[in-house]
């Protein structure tokens, strides 16, 4: 330390002349006060930073506990969300008609997380464009396209939030998360124009349902104009109420069924002579009981009724001659005595459901759809008759005898007669599975006959996937703008498809088979079986910290854009245009939580009108969907058009921390905020919808 | 010699106290602010520290209760095994064990909950069996029915194949409970006045395996278990003697026919049913309204089997529908009993059921400041061991069952064993 003096005018005493030596004094100058103090303040405030930053440690660890907490449920959701798609129209005319067409519900992570169930919305973009983070990863990711999320309040329970007790807002909405890279071409998760696989119940008639308008019925299908109730009624003369028309999907679906006879039509319904009603065959008298209407008379019930041993019997027969018809050989569907169900091979079963398909030898040649389609309806016509017959009736167990099936003339050809038999119904009925499970797993690419409803297997759904080098466009269905145009790539599939068929939904509409490249794109480029590498797939599932929270506009700020592929837009309907579809339909609100995967993901929490005016800290219950189920004001479509659509799209902002009351931040929006990084996790798409249990 | 200087000071001049006072009053002052900062600091960051630990241990718990179901049973205190109780009460001789129940035991009646017997071959095999793969290729795994099959016909009066009048037959001739099983008719005549003709007669039945794992299952261990063990792809009920109060017309359980359609009930990841109506084709998922859950909620073992783990939940989306099932399932339990006064409190709860066809466990880790009562809560769900996986951990008298792979290796008895 360098000496100094107190007053450097004193001196000690010495010899006269000369100066006194200066007396040293022991103390500090204020210059060395001042510079310790500064070196004491920064050390000082050196410890206090590191207190804060101890405390910010603390705080980013809590963020990650959150954020690795999320990851896994998301992956969780992801692995585990089942695959069907609650009551969304799945077909279109064309694949641009209906959202599934745009690839909703594919095996994304973003696709299938993203919504009100599964516990992630988009953070409104107004708001994620403030925020900063390293390497501008958050703003790369919004202008490639891609969302900023957080997290609702509760966790992915698969239950409404306005189901769920009210609850504080927790800090896991601090933690945002983003996906880094680009989704890939995985497995296209539906054929938009049909919603393949097709399920019946195995044995069951051919089927048949209302359609939505005849204007989508080819002109050789048949109608049949009564409901269900009606046709139980014990009085046929009622008048009889307005309602779509059934038709026979079934009937018309098998491209090589058509011609002058469509033999499948006995099966369902063939009038004989018009003027004996009882000489009608097939299922819809019999099932039905269906009254008849000679024009100009009133509607009125056969005698004796066709729902009866005797319209049981002309099912039957109806059947029997469809088999006959299409060509199988008599061992088919008349084996003889104590018969042997089609099998393959020998039970007890056969482990491989790929094996070789022997069972179908016994077709004779006929298509292998065609045998099944004929077993199914077999089985089922026959099995009627244990309504009306006694096993003693039916020969027996074992069966000697039975009931006498006698030929009948049908179209000009004689349907087979048999001996039905309790032991002959048992071999319908075995032998019905047998093929059908035996057809479903063996032929993917073979849509002759629906999947058996009883068995669903991943045989069921064929690999299709879009082919993104190539494309088709034309006009979308009901286009409010007739020089609209919409385009879509071409479907793949991996082997050739075969007796596609038509769709229920549009059956006026032929589906080219797997021959016509024109619709199906390149086989070469199918790539859904091809080998990859993980550094092609590789996402990440990228989480930052920000307390968005607190910026004043944190529920008022609009929704992200909900991209048009969640439109709950219905498929087409006659007379309804583009806009019509999306909300007039009343079989698919907007507001249903069945539909949750069409829907915004704020949806439950959205407020349906301008909340400028609404003092901060007000009960939000009267602004949204809390509490009132699915009838809500602003997504009731007796409201006008745009109200509906700016509360759907979320235009007016949602409650996003679900403590049921408007909140505004301290924080203006003219500031930006950091996100601090946090975690980043690995993962893949499957290239094939799954799910875990 | 020194000489004394007298004009020496020996203290502090005023200026020197003026300034160095103030000074001084600064730097306590400062110390005091960064002391009481740190002290706060300290304390913010210790509580944060603790929290976060709280948050760790509760989402680690949560973790590992998601693999071993150990908030629902656990194998290491005998106080915690409430599920495995058995009871004979609900659905006459229907109810019988609860989802830990192991299939060996013994009902209060002294029934076997759920026997095992492997005579006969193939279709007449009883019980569980862990090694049975239910191969979506064999036979005996196939549901033989109506999938239009209704309810009884007092209260149903639609038409067709939906009719209640077992317009498409009788199926209980090919899959039925009973090898051989007389097939009655229902004697009540429909709206419409159908009345089936007569008893069919005696019947010997080809497949019985299904319809009693079926029913086993849901004897011992509830709906929810019934649709953890079984195939996903399954439809759910079964033919047996018709009963008026407890069957449809052909001998489905009534238990086991959806309300609102009345057919059977299907789980899987597909669905049922195909519909098509004016609007279109629809994949539709029945199931979807349904929450099914095992509980461990409070009340004796009768409330548990009637009320609780066995109960499919029909909520309705309004406000606080989910909060009654929520709040007897989560069996929230503290985790720290002798933690300090002035530490938070901290409980885990689990909550596991079934909605939207996922099988959901749904964890919440909260800690609750002892002073102001803030909750600090992480919630979040996870993929963990199934209920089938978490029986086959535990021994059926306690304890957690070892298990070797290696060929030869003698393993431990589990709850889905026969002993």
């Amino acid at each position: 330390m360098r000496r100094t003096f107190s007053n450097p005018t004193q001196y000690t005493s010495g010899s006269p002349g000369r100066p006194a030596r200066p007396v040293p004094r022991a103390a500090f100058s204020l210059f060395e006060i001042a510079i310790c103090l500064g070196i004491l303040t920064m050390s000082v405030v050196t410890v206090l930073m590191q207190f804060s930053a101890g405390i910010r440690v603390q705080q980013q660890v809590r963020y990650r506990t959150y954020a690795a907490a999320k990851a896994q449920e998301i992956l969780d959701v992801f692995a585990t969300t089942h695959n069907a798609n609650p009551h969304g129209d799945q077909e279109g005319r064309e694949a641009w008609d209906v959202g599934i067409g745009y690839s909703n519900f594919a095996p994304d992570l973003e696709r299938r997380v993203a919504n009100m169930f599964n516990g992630v919305a988009p953070v409104p973009p107004s708001i994620a464009r403030r925020l900063d983070s390293p390497g501008d990863e958050i703003a790369r990711i919004l202008d490639r396209g891609g969302n900023l999320y957080y997290a609702l309040p509760t966790a992915a329970t698969g239950l409404q939030e306005a189901g769920l007790p009210r609850d504080h807002a927790n800090e896991l909405q601090k933690v945002v998360f983003a996906v880094d890279g680009y989704a890939q071409a995985n497995a296209m998760h539906g054929f938009p124009w049909k919603a393949w696989p097709y399920s019946a119940a195995y044995p069951s008639p051919p089927v048949h349902a209302p359609n939505r308008a005849a204007a989508f019925l080819p002109g050789h299908a048949r109608t049949f104009p009564l409901q269900f109730p009606v046709w139980n009624d014990p009085d046929p003369t009622k008048p009889r109420p307005e309602g779509f028309p059934f038709y026979v999907w079934e009937e018309i679906s098998d491209p090589s069924d058509a011609g002058a006879d469509w033999p499948m039509r006995k099966v369902f319904d063939w009038i004989e002579d018009a003027r004996d009603p009882a000489a009608r065959y097939g299922f819809l008298a019999y099932g039905y009981d269906a009254p008849v209407q000679v024009p100009g008379t009133p509607w009125k019930r056969v005698d004796p009724p066709a729902f009866s041993s005797e319209g049981a019997v002309r099912y039957l027969q109806g059947a029997l001659w469809y088999a006959s018809r299409i060509g199988l050989p008599q061992p088919f569907y008349d084996p003889g005595p104590s018969p042997v169900p089609l099998a393959d091979p020998p039970p007890p079963y056969d482990p491989d459901p790929m094996a070789s398909t022997r069972i179908f030898a016994r077709g004779g040649g006929v298509a292998v759809h065609k045998q099944v389609q004929a077993m199914r309806f077999l089985a089922h016509a026959a099995t009627c008759m244990t309504r009306w017959k006694t096993l003693a009736e039916l020969g027996g167990q074992p069966s000697s005898g039975g009931l006498a099936v006698p030929s009948v003339t049908i179209d000009g050809a004689p349907s087979p007669a048999i001996i039905l038999s309790h032991d002959l119904i048992t071999y319908y009925h075995e032998s019905c599975l047998n093929l059908a499970m035996k057809y479903a797993a063996s032929f993917p690419y073979d849509w002759g006959a629906p999947r058996p409803a009883q068995r669903a297997i991943m045989m069921d759904v064929p690999l299709l996937e879009w082919q993104v080098f190539a494309s088709r466009s034309g006009a979308p269905s009901g286009a409010i703008d007739p020089n609209h145009r919409c385009e879509q790539w071409l479907p793949l599939s991996a082997q050739p498809l075969v007796n596609p068929g038509v769709s229920m939904s549009y059956p006026d509409l032929e589906i080219p088979d797997g021959r016509d490249h024109a619709f199906w794109g390149d086989p070469a480029r199918f790539t859904v079986t091809a080998p990859f590498a993980p550094t092609e797939r590789c996402r990440q599932l990228v989480f930052w910290s920000a307390d968005w929270k607190s910026y004043e506009d944190a529920e008022t700020a609009p929704s992200a854009p909900v991209d048009a592929s969640r439109y709950p837009i219905a498929g087409p309907v006659p007379g309804a245009d583009f806009r019509g579809r999306m909300w007039a339909t009343g079989k698919l609100p907007i507001t249903g939580g069945a539909v949750f995967s069409y829907v915004n993901p704020e949806h439950i929490f959205l407020f349906n009108q301008p909340m400028g005016a609404i003092a901060t800290g007000t009960n939000a219950d009267p602004f949204t969907n809390f509490g009132t189920g699915q009838d809500h004001k602003g997504f009731n479509p007796n409201f006008p058009l745009a109200d509906v659509l700016d509360t759907y799209c979320g235009v007016h902002g949602a409650d996003r921390d679900f403590n049921r009351q408007l909140d505004r931040g301290p924080v203006p929006t003219t500031v930006r905020m950091r996100a601090h990084p946090l975690n980043r996790f690995n993962f893949y798409d499957p290239r094939i919808a799954f799910t875990l249990r | 010699m020194a000489i004394l200087d007298h004009n020496r000071r020996g203290g502090f001049t005023i200026i020197e106290m003026l300034i160095s006072l103030p000074l001084a009053l600064i730097v306590a002052g400062s110390a005091y602010a960064a002391l009481r900062v740190a002290s706060q600091a300290v304390t913010t960051a210790t509580r944060l520290s603790l929290e976060n630990t709280m948050l760790r241990d509760g989402a680690l718990a949560a973790n590992d209760d998601l693999d071993f179901w150990t908030s629902y049973d656990d194998p290491s205190d005998p106080t915690n095994r409430r599920l495995r109780g058995s009871v004979d009460k609900w659905w006459s001789d229907d109810g019988r064990g609860m989802p830990f129940t192991p299939f060996a035991a013994l009902t209060p009646s002294g029934e076997p909950v759920w026997e095992r017997q492997d005579a006969g071959v193939y279709d007449d095999r009883r019980g569980w069996d862990p090694s049975e793969s239910w191969s979506a290729a064999d036979p005996k795994t196939w549901w033989r029915g109506h999938l239009a099959q209704r309810k009884n016909f007092a209260t149903l009066t639609h038409g067709g194949l939906l009719a209640p009048d077992l317009r498409g037959g009788h199926y209980g001739i090919f899959a039925n409970i009973e090898r051989r099983q007389h097939i009655r008719c229902d004697p009540h005549t429909t709206a419409a006045g159908h009345a089936c003709v007569s008893d069919y007669g005696d019947v010997g039945v080809k497949h019985t395996w299904l319809a009693n794992q079926q029913r086993g299952l849901l004897r011992s261990l509830g709906y929810y278990g019934i649709f953890d063990y079984l195939p996903p792809n399954q439809v759910i009920g079964w033919h047996e003697a018709y009963d008026a109060a407890r069957t449809d017309p052909g001998g489905v359980p009534t238990g086991f026919l959806m309300s609102e359609v009345g057919w059977p009930v299907m789980w899987n990841g597909r669905n049922v049913q195909t519909q098509m109506d004016r609007f279109g084709y629809h994949r539709d998922s029945f199931s979807f309204r349904y929450v099914i859950a095992p509980s461990y909620g409070g009340g004796d073992l009768g409330t548990l089997m009637e009320e609780s783990h066995r109960m499919v939940w029909r909520l309705a989306w309004a406000a606080d529908s989910y909060a009654a099932l929520l709040e007897r399932i989560a069996n929230a339990r503290d985790r720290l009993p002798l933690r300090p006064t002035h530490w938070p409190a901290m409980n885990v709860s689990m909550a596991r059921f079934l909605s939207q066809q996922r099988m959901v466990a749904w964890s919440t880790v909260r800690v609750t400041s002892p002073v102001t009562g803030d909750n600090l809560k992480l919630s979040f769900t996870g993929f963990g061991t199934s209920l089938r996986g978490a029986r086959q951990q535990r021994r059926p008298a306690g304890g957690w069952a070892a298990w070797d792979n290696r060929p030869g290796a003698i393993n431990d008895a589990t709850l889905d064993g026969q002993q």
